[in-house]
């Protein structure tokens, strides 16, 4: 059986695995707070009408040339 | 005017995957019509490779050692962790491979980041799909469902899903988009969660670095590997089966429809708001088990609020096609699409009312739970890479779909193949979940014996899933066909040259910036491996002093670790998967405490390495099995269900009572589990053979003792072998007897305290 130390306590059985869940729960999400402000600031957010058009235009295809 | 690049798409990799999907999807629904087969036929083996019954001809025409030469090959519960591995893995998997590595080359005009990462990640993972195979054949296993891959498949599974991001990742940093669009942020968390889930989930301790003879314990025990396992179960169902269809969503219907998703705002909101609430909802598998009541609620809160994000996702599916429905009425990748956005609607509608505990004590452990996962799989899963399929196949190939009237044959046949397969199983689920919990007026079971509660099943509800299961079988063949008629009509270019204007060095607002500031902004993607990276790292460093720290272990006073043979007997429930079946997690309802017993207490799990909890109940709860049953019982049960219990589905087990019991490992077993917690020491290693052989020898004696006929047979079989003879207490069903009759008998000697907590 794990147990979990947090601040000099200890949390033994289901306790100490939900920290550690809690713990990498929260990692995960600060991560992806941490993309989601990292992109906002790029400016990933500001536009919501184009990139959805822009995704169904056909790339420009150089020539159609056949191998294998 | 930006300058103009030419570079090329690989289109050599999305082909590759396009046949790995085409080919697993199959397979996996063949394994799959199997194991529905085997559940209201169970002498499916016998009739193949022999049996001792006259009224069995079986196709080899030998005996029951013809299948007890199988050794369980075709047991039921290895056929199934084959299954879903297919299933999930091979088909899903390769799916979203398929579409993430044609998409993401498009979204971010750009190559993908390398060629040698894509090949070797999709070797790597056929090989893991191959060796997953032949590893639960063999019954190498560690029983933790989705995730029963042993340890070095573990590791290939890690690798290869890390270079399937690292590849993201690079092809992010070259791209010359500077937006990202919606599906490669569901790509993205997709990715992430499952790498931490995969990690953190899959912790074990091998017994042996043999690579022939892999084995490994769970570094948790008990409640712990419960709440470790659902929350990966859940996840997997939440990041392998949901984020990167709804990447793949937001992608190919908008291009099938060829018009832009209904709210691209919306978008951006439902994978934000998933991304966040998705992981927290996993305790919803474990409601009335022995888990602390206010972490059950957490996981049915989060569950609940998962209806927002989901249901305005599928909204927005469909919405897309709004004004292009009579498009649908032609165009069958645009019927596949609609009705696998649809499939996703129910499932998630449904998903968050199972995890309240009024329905889940209805559907726990009954065929509901397969009938919700199936509209899932089946329906949004099968349906959306059907439609993906078929729209990327002919546009990878220049040329136009061989027949859309056999892919309109294929919607049909596998839409009457989902319904075929759930309806039956929602009654089903219903009928026995009901019956549980029916008393009589005098206040006993009105179902007293469990196998009432399955026979009738069997007849007409087992049999119809398999029929469903069938169609959608026929359904994909039909998709194989039309893709080989598709492909052998066009041509495809392997490296397609196009152009691209370069993305600009800077943006407005960095041209002024700090540096460390637009640095991070250029490398988010870098920022994510380092931040990933420290994730993991910091987790690990965090959980081995865990492991080795054993000093406060909480315990009922009276439960002790299994003795040597319980423990190898234990092996053997795991190696038969004897899980898939049987529950050990008695739930405190008045009716099954009536049925089984005392209800099951958090601290008997503390040597359970993994936890055997099980997720079905095809067979009765086995937690207080102990004691329940003679042994001898238990011997001519593993012989022949059908013999003990007329009309049992379960399947027969020969090889155990033939096989030697393998002692080879048993004291690296103990000591492996002596590392990760389990109090065994010096003096249980020194007298470890002394305590098996007299183990073995009482339960030996017990089944002589009641059963005459086998006291005969086996001195007959003496005789006849002299040298070569092994006695009853040195073979594989005396140790799984002593498990089986060890089972939740701890606590019943006193009144139980539950387990302490500081």
């Amino acid at each position: 059986m794990l147990n979990f130390q947090v601040e000099g306590r200890t949390f033994v059985g289901a306790m100490g695995i939900v920290m550690l869940m809690i713990m990498v729960s929260v990692t995960f999400a600060v991560v992806f707070l941490a993309l989601f402000i990292l992109g906002a600031r790029d400016g990933q957010f500001d536009e919501d009408e184009s990139p959805a058009v822009r995704m169904l235009m056909d790339d420009k295809k150089v020539k159609d040339k056949i191998d294998t | 005017m930006m300058e103009m690049q030419t570079f090329k798409y690989d289109n050599k990799i999305v082909k590759y995957f396009l046949y790995a999907t085409v080919f697993w999807a199959v397979i996996a629904f063949l394994f799959g019509v199997i194991v529905a087969t085997l559940k209201f036929f169970p002498e499916l083996p016998d009739y193949i490779f022999g049996s001792d019954d006259p009224n069995i001809n079986s196709l080899f025409g030998g005996g029951v050692e013809g299948l007890a030469s199988t050794n369980g090959m075709m047991g039921f519960g290895r056929l199934r962790m084959i299954h879903t591995t297919f299933a999930i893995f091979a088909f899903v998997g390769n799916g979203f491979f398929l579409g993430a590595y044609y998409s993401m080359q498009r979204l971010c005009k750009a190559r993908m980041g390398s060629d040698l990462i894509s090949w070797v990640h999709f070797w790597t993972w056929q090989l893991f799909i191959l060796l997953s195979l032949v590893t639960f054949l063999l019954g190498m296993n560690t029983t933790k469902e989705y995730a029963e891959h042993e340890w070095p498949v573990d590791i290939l599974i890690a690798v290869s899903w890390i270079l399937f991001g690292v590849n993201m990742l690079m092809t992010l940093h070259k791209r010359r988009v500077r937006h990202i669009y919606v599906a490669i942020w569901f790509y993205l968390g997709t990715w992430t969660a499952i790498t931490i889930m995969h990690v953190f989930n899959n912790l074990e301790v091998p017994v042996t670095w043999s690579l022939t003879t892999m084995k490994s314990y769970s570094v948790y025990s008990g409640v712990q590997d419960a709440l470790v396992q659902w929350w990966y179960g859940h996840n997997a169902v939440a990041f392998f089966l949901t984020t990167p269809m709804l990447g793949l969503m937001y992608y190919f219907i908008p291009k099938a429809a060829n018009r832009p998703v209904f709210s691209y705002k919306l978008s951006i909101i439902h994978f934000w708001s998933l991304i966040f609430i998705y992981m927290w909802a996993g305790p919803h598998h474990l409601l009335y088990t022995a888990l602390p009541a206010w972490i059950q609620a957490v996981g049915t809160g989060f569950s609940i609020m998962l209806w927002a994000p989901s249901w305005g996702g599928m909204l927005n599916g469909l919405l897309t096609l709004r004004g292009a429905w009579d498009k649908v009425r032609e165009d069958p990748v645009l019927k596949f699409l609609a009705v696998a956005v649809t499939c996703y609607g129910m499932a998630t509608f449904e998903g968050p009312m199972l995890a309240t505990k009024t329905l889940n004590k209805i559907a726990h452990f009954t065929d509901w739970i397969p009938a919700h996962v199936h509209v899932g799989t089946l329906g949004w899963n099968g349906f959306l890479i059907f439609g993906v399929i078929y729209w990327l196949t002919p546009t990878l190939f220049n040329t136009k779909l061989a027949s859309r009237k056999l892919a309109n044959a294929h919607f049909w046949i596998g839409t009457m193949g989902i319904l075929f397969w759930v309806i039956p199983m929602y009654v089903a689920g219903w009928t026995q979940g009901l019956m549980w919990q029916q008393f009589n007026e005098d206040g006993t079971l009105r179902y007293g014996n469990f196998l009432q509660t399955v026979t009738i099943l069997k007849d007409w509800l087992y049999p119809l899933r398999a029929f469903g299961g069938t169609l959608y079988l026929i359904g994909s063949c039909l998709m194989v066909v039309n893709v080989w008629r598709t492909i052998k009509s066009g041509h495809y270019v392997a490296n397609e040259e196009v152009q691209a204007p370069a993305l600009p060095e800077m943006s407005k607002k960095r041209q002024k910036g700090e540096t460390r500031h637009g640095w991070l902004e250029r490398m988010p993607n870098l920022l994510t491996v380092l931040s990933l990276l420290a994730v993991s790292i910091g987790g690990i460093v965090e959980i081995v002093p865990m492991i080795v720290d054993k000093s406060s272990v909480p315990t009922i006073a009276s439960v002790k670790p299994y003795t040597p043979l319980e423990l190898e007997g234990r092996d053997l429930y795991i190696r038969e998967a004897c899980n898939s079946c049987h529950t050990q997690m008695v739930r405190p309802f008045r009716d099954e405490v009536k049925r089984y017993g005392e209800y099951s207490k958090p601290g008997e799990f503390v040597y359970d390495h993994p936890f055997l909890w099980g997720s079905q109940r095809s067979g009765p709860d086995l937690h207080r099995q102990g004691g329940k049953n003679p042994d001898a019982w238990h011997y001519k049960h593993m012989w022949d269900p059908r013999e003990t219990s007329p009309g049992s589905i379960m399947p027969r087990y020969p090889w155990l009572i033939f096989n030697k019991l393998d002692r080879t490992y048993t004291e690296d077993k103990m000591k492996t589990l002596a590392i990760i917690g389990v109090p065994y020491d010096e003096k249980d290693l020194e007298g470890m053979t002394a305590s098996m052989d007299k183990q073995a020898k009482q339960i030996e004696e017990s089944i002589f003792a009641s059963a005459a006929d086998l006291k005969e047979l086996y001195a007959k079989e003496e005789k006849e072998k002299g040298e070569d003879f092994v006695p009853l207490r040195d073979r594989e069903i005396t140790a799984l007897i002593a498990y089986l009759q060890r089972l939740g008998t701890d606590i019943s000697l006193e009144k139980t305290e539950t387990t302490s907590i500081e």
